[in-house]
C-alpha cells in the first residue's frame, strides 16, 4: 500500500523544528529534497484538511530560518544550487528572504 | 544526467573530473580507503543522533542512540552499494556512501570529508537527492574494482 502523504508531511514537520541542530549542507539539502518530494506528490495526490494545515505552519516555520540558512549554509545557496530549480520551490531561495514563499504563490496565481 | 545549468556547478564537476582521472588507482583507492575508516567526532554525534532522530523513527522503525548511529555510519561505509565524489566549494571532496533500504527510492547515506563523518541520513528519495546534486560524480565502478 503506498504511503499516505500526510506522513511525508509530518516526517518534513519533524525535520524542520530540528533544523537548528543541523551543521552540515547536507542535511539541509536533504530537508529541500523532502519538500520537493511532498511538492511533486500534492500533484498528483489531495491532502487532507489537517495535514494542509501542518503543511502550512511547517513552511511557515522554514521561512523563519530563513537567517540562519543564509548565515550558516552560504555556500548551499551561492554555489550548490542547481540553477534549474523553479522559483515555485521557494525553500531552495530562502537565503534572500522569507519573502520567496509568497512571491512563489503570486506567481503561481498569475500563471 | 542533468547538470543543472549553474556554472560553477559544471566548473566544479569537470574540475573533480580532470583531478579523479589524474589519479592513479592506486591513489584513488587511498582516498576511497580513508573515508571509510572516517569517523564522526563524539560531539557531533550526540547532535547528529538528536536532530536525525524522527528521520531514523521513519524509515528504519526506530530512533538511533548515538553508539547506534556511529554503528550504522561504519556499517554503511563497509557494505556500501554506490559511492559519489564532490567537489565542495572549499576544494576539499567529500564522499557520500549509498545503501539502498527496503522502502523503493529510499536510501541511506553516509557523507564524509576528510577522514571525517560529517552526516548520516536516509532519504525517502534517492533520485531527488541525486537530481540535486548535479556536480556529484558517481565512482562507484571504480571504487568497486579497487577496495572490494
Amino acid at each position: 500500500m503506498p504511503r499516505d502523504l500526510s506522513a511525508d508531511v509530518d516526517l518534513y514537520a519533524e525535520m524542520v523544528q530540528s533544523l537548528p541542530l543541523y551543521r552540515d549542507r547536507e542535511e539541509v539539502i536533504n530537508l529541500f529534497v523532502m519538500r520537493e518530494f511532498i511538492e511533486k506528490k500534492l500533484d498528483r495526490t489531495p491532502l487532507a484538511g489537517a495535514a494542509i494545515q501542518q503543511l502550512e505552519r511547517a513552511d511557515t516555520a522554514l521561512t523563519l530560518h530563513s537567517t540562519l540558512l543564509r548565515q550558516r549554509f552560504r555556500d548551499l545557496f551561492r554555489s550548490c544550487r542547481p540553477s534549474d530549480v523553479p522559483r515555485s520551490y521557494w525553500w531552495w531561495y530562502l537565503d534572500e528572504g522569507p519573502q520567496v514563499r509568497e512571491q512563489a504563490r503570486a506567481l503561481a496565481q498569475r500563471s | 544526467m542533468p547538470i543543472g545549468g549553474g556554472s560553477q556547478l559544471e566548473d566544479r564537476r569537470r574540475r573533480l573530473i580532470e583531478q579523479l582521472q589524474r589519479m592513479s588507482d592506486e591513489q584513488f583507492a587511498a582516498v576511497v580507503r580513508r573515508e571509510q575508516a572516517a569517523r564522526w567526532r563524539a560531539m557531533d554525534l550526540e547532535r547528529h543522533s538528536r536532530a536525525h532522530r524522527r528521520d531514523f523513527l521513519d524509515l528504519l522503525g526506530r530512533a538511533l542512540t548515538p553508539g547506534e548511529l556511529e554503528a550504522l555510519s561504519r556499517e554503511v561505509l563497509h557494505s556500501w552499494e554506490r559511492v559519489f565524489n564532490e567537489l565542495e566549494p572549499s576544494g576539499n571532496v567529500s564522499c557520500v556512501f549509498v545503501r539502498s533500504l527496503p522502502e523503493p527510492g529510499s536510501a541511506m547515506l553516509v557523507v564524509t570529508r576528510g577522514g571525517r563523518i560529517r552526516s548520516t541520513f536516509p532519504t525517502r528519495d534517492f533520485a531527488g537527492w541525486q537530481h540535486r546534486h548535479p556536480a556529484a560524480i558517481e565512482v562507484t565502478d571504480r571504487a568497486k574494482g579497487l577496495v572490494r
